[in-house]
């Protein structure tokens, strides 16, 4: 057989020593075992031999279990047409087996009460025919009886008069909130919104320490007394700068030290020009010895000061 | 002379019939696929369990068997299934690794009363027993049974590539084991 060949040509092209090996199985079936297997089988697949309710007690009593309990001869046969025959006729567990209608039918043929049976169950509907006395339920529990329809709960005097027009106008309102679409600022942009604002106070926050907590240094006091204030300030607020703060101040200034006009008391501007003999006359070549003598005089003490 | 599946399937269709071709079913395939099982389970009793299970399947499935396969196929189908689910109820049942299960399972061959440690056969066995159990299956339908890797491949619903790798690293690994043991 070709399939056969090609397997066994596979196996050698694979492996020769496992294409020399026996393909017969070692292992032994018991003898005869596929003689009753096909018997074996058959006994599982097959349907149980009882076929009637009848021989339930003895197939049972076949199995060795003694039945402790009796019924009377072909009970089980008669059984469902008795059933059947109790719901057609409507009577109740009162009645009992004392009933004539339970051991006998009333019209006799099953088909009849099939066909009947469905308008008895619509005509029993779903009333508990059984019934307890009078008031049992409310002598049960008097306590139960008294609260069982009484609320604790109470609700503002009209609530429920403006309910339906407070909920109809809370909805109005939040139709034109959504219409309105407030902006949204995502998660991410808030957190770039916050970092700025950090940055922002950090940098104001260091200048403005550092402009109000460092002790103001002479140059800078000069600076913002001089060009503003009136010389009886300047004067009062140079008294209270150190002296070693204006030599350090003239120093930075990195300047020649002028000679001042006029003396400090009628100080006009605080002038810190570099100038000679040759610039004054130049200056004050316009102006008259008179104009000159008169200044002087108004001004006093200024006997140094150089005329034409 | 044997009688065809399709008119076995005719048969069993018939109530009259049913059970005699059931038993012609039985017949004709219980050896081959009993020696399958058991190759799988290794011992008889376990092979007798798996093997009334795959025909019982049969009983209850094959009215509804589509014609669209071959009856033996559908059969080596179930057969395999009901083995492999064995092995793993057995491995539940006895909490075993599945190492465990296989050192289990080479037990039992040595424990046979026609156990030959010398001779191939016995060997062969017990290096079956080292596969995993796909390949083992893979292994014995295609060295013992002589299954085409088409046939195969409608058993286990597997490619034939997939089938023909399976088989070459089965016969390596069992070569293997042969001469290492």
């Amino acid at each position: 057989m070709n399939v056969n060949n090609d397997i066994s040509e596979e196996l050698r092209s694979l492996s020769a020593l496992v294409a020399t090996i026996s393909r017969e199985t070692p292992y032994q079936a018991p003898e005869g075992y596929f003689l009753q297997f096909p018997t074996a089988v058959l006994a599982r697949v097959q349907p149980s031999p009882i076929k009637t309710a009848s021989e339930v007690p003895r197939v049972v009593g076949e199995l060795g279990k003694p039945l402790t309990f009796n019924v009377p001869e072909d009970y089980f046969e008669g059984f469902a047409q008795q059933v059947l025959n109790r719901i057609k006729s409507g009577t109740g567990s009162s009645t009992g087996a004392g009933n004539p209608s339970w051991r006998t039918s009333p019209s006799g043929a099953l088909g009849d009460e099939e066909e009947r049976l469905p308008t008895i169950l619509i005509k029993a509907g779903k009333i508990t025919p059984y019934t307890v006395p009078e008031g049992y339920f409310d002598g049960l529990s008097p306590i139960l009886a008294v609260v069982k329809d009484k609320n604790p709960y109470l609700v503002p005097a009209g609530y429920f008069d403006g309910l339906a027009a407070g909920i109809a106008g809370k909805t109005a309102e939040q139709q034109e909130h959504a219409h309105r679409q407030a902006r949204v600022i995502s998660f991410g942009r808030r957190i770039k919104y916050a970092a700025a604002a950090v940055v922002a106070g950090l940098i104001v926050t260091v200048g403005w320490l550092r402009w109000h907590t460092t002790t103001p240094s002479a140059p800078r006091q000069l600076a913002a007394v001089v060009p503003s204030a009136s010389p009886a300030e300047i004067i009062k607020n140079l008294s209270k700068v150190s002296d070693a703060d204006l030599q350090s101040f003239l120093v930075d200034q990195d300047t020649t030290l002028a000679q001042p006009v006029g003396n400090m008391g009628n100080v006009g501007t605080m002038a810190t020009v570099d100038m000679d003999d040759s610039n004054l006359k130049a200056l004050l070549g316009d102006v008259s010895d008179g104009e000159l003598k008169q200044y002087m005089d108004e001004h006093g003490g200024a006997s140094d000061i150089a005329t034409n | 002379m044997t009688i065809q599946d399709t008119e076995l399937l005719l048969q069993f269709r018939v109530p009259e019939t049913k059970e005699r071709a059931f038993t012609a079913i039985i017949k004709k395939y219980q050896e081959k696929l009993y020696w399958h099982i058991r190759r799988m389970v290794v011992e008889h009793e376990d092979a007798n369990d798996v093997l009334q299970n795959v025909f019982i399947r049969v009983w209850n499935g094959l009215e509804n068997f589509r014609e669209d396969s071959q009856l033996y196929t559908w059969l080596y189908r179930i057969a395999t299934n009901e083995c492999l689910s064995y092995l793993e109820q057995q491995k539940r049942k006895s909490a075993l690794s599945f190492d465990e299960m296989e050192s289990g399972l080479s037990n039992k061959i040595v424990a046979d009363k026609h156990f030959d440690p010398n001779k191939l056969e016995w060997k062969l066995q017990l290096a079956i027993q080292q596969l995993p159990e796909k390949q083992r299956v893979v292994f014995t339908l295609r060295y013992y049974d002589e299954m085409p890797y088409e046939e195969m491949s409608r058993v286990l619903d597997t490619s034939e590539g997939a089938l023909k790798a399976s088989y070459h690293h089965a016969v390596k690994k069992i070569e293997d084991y042969i001469l290492n043991h």
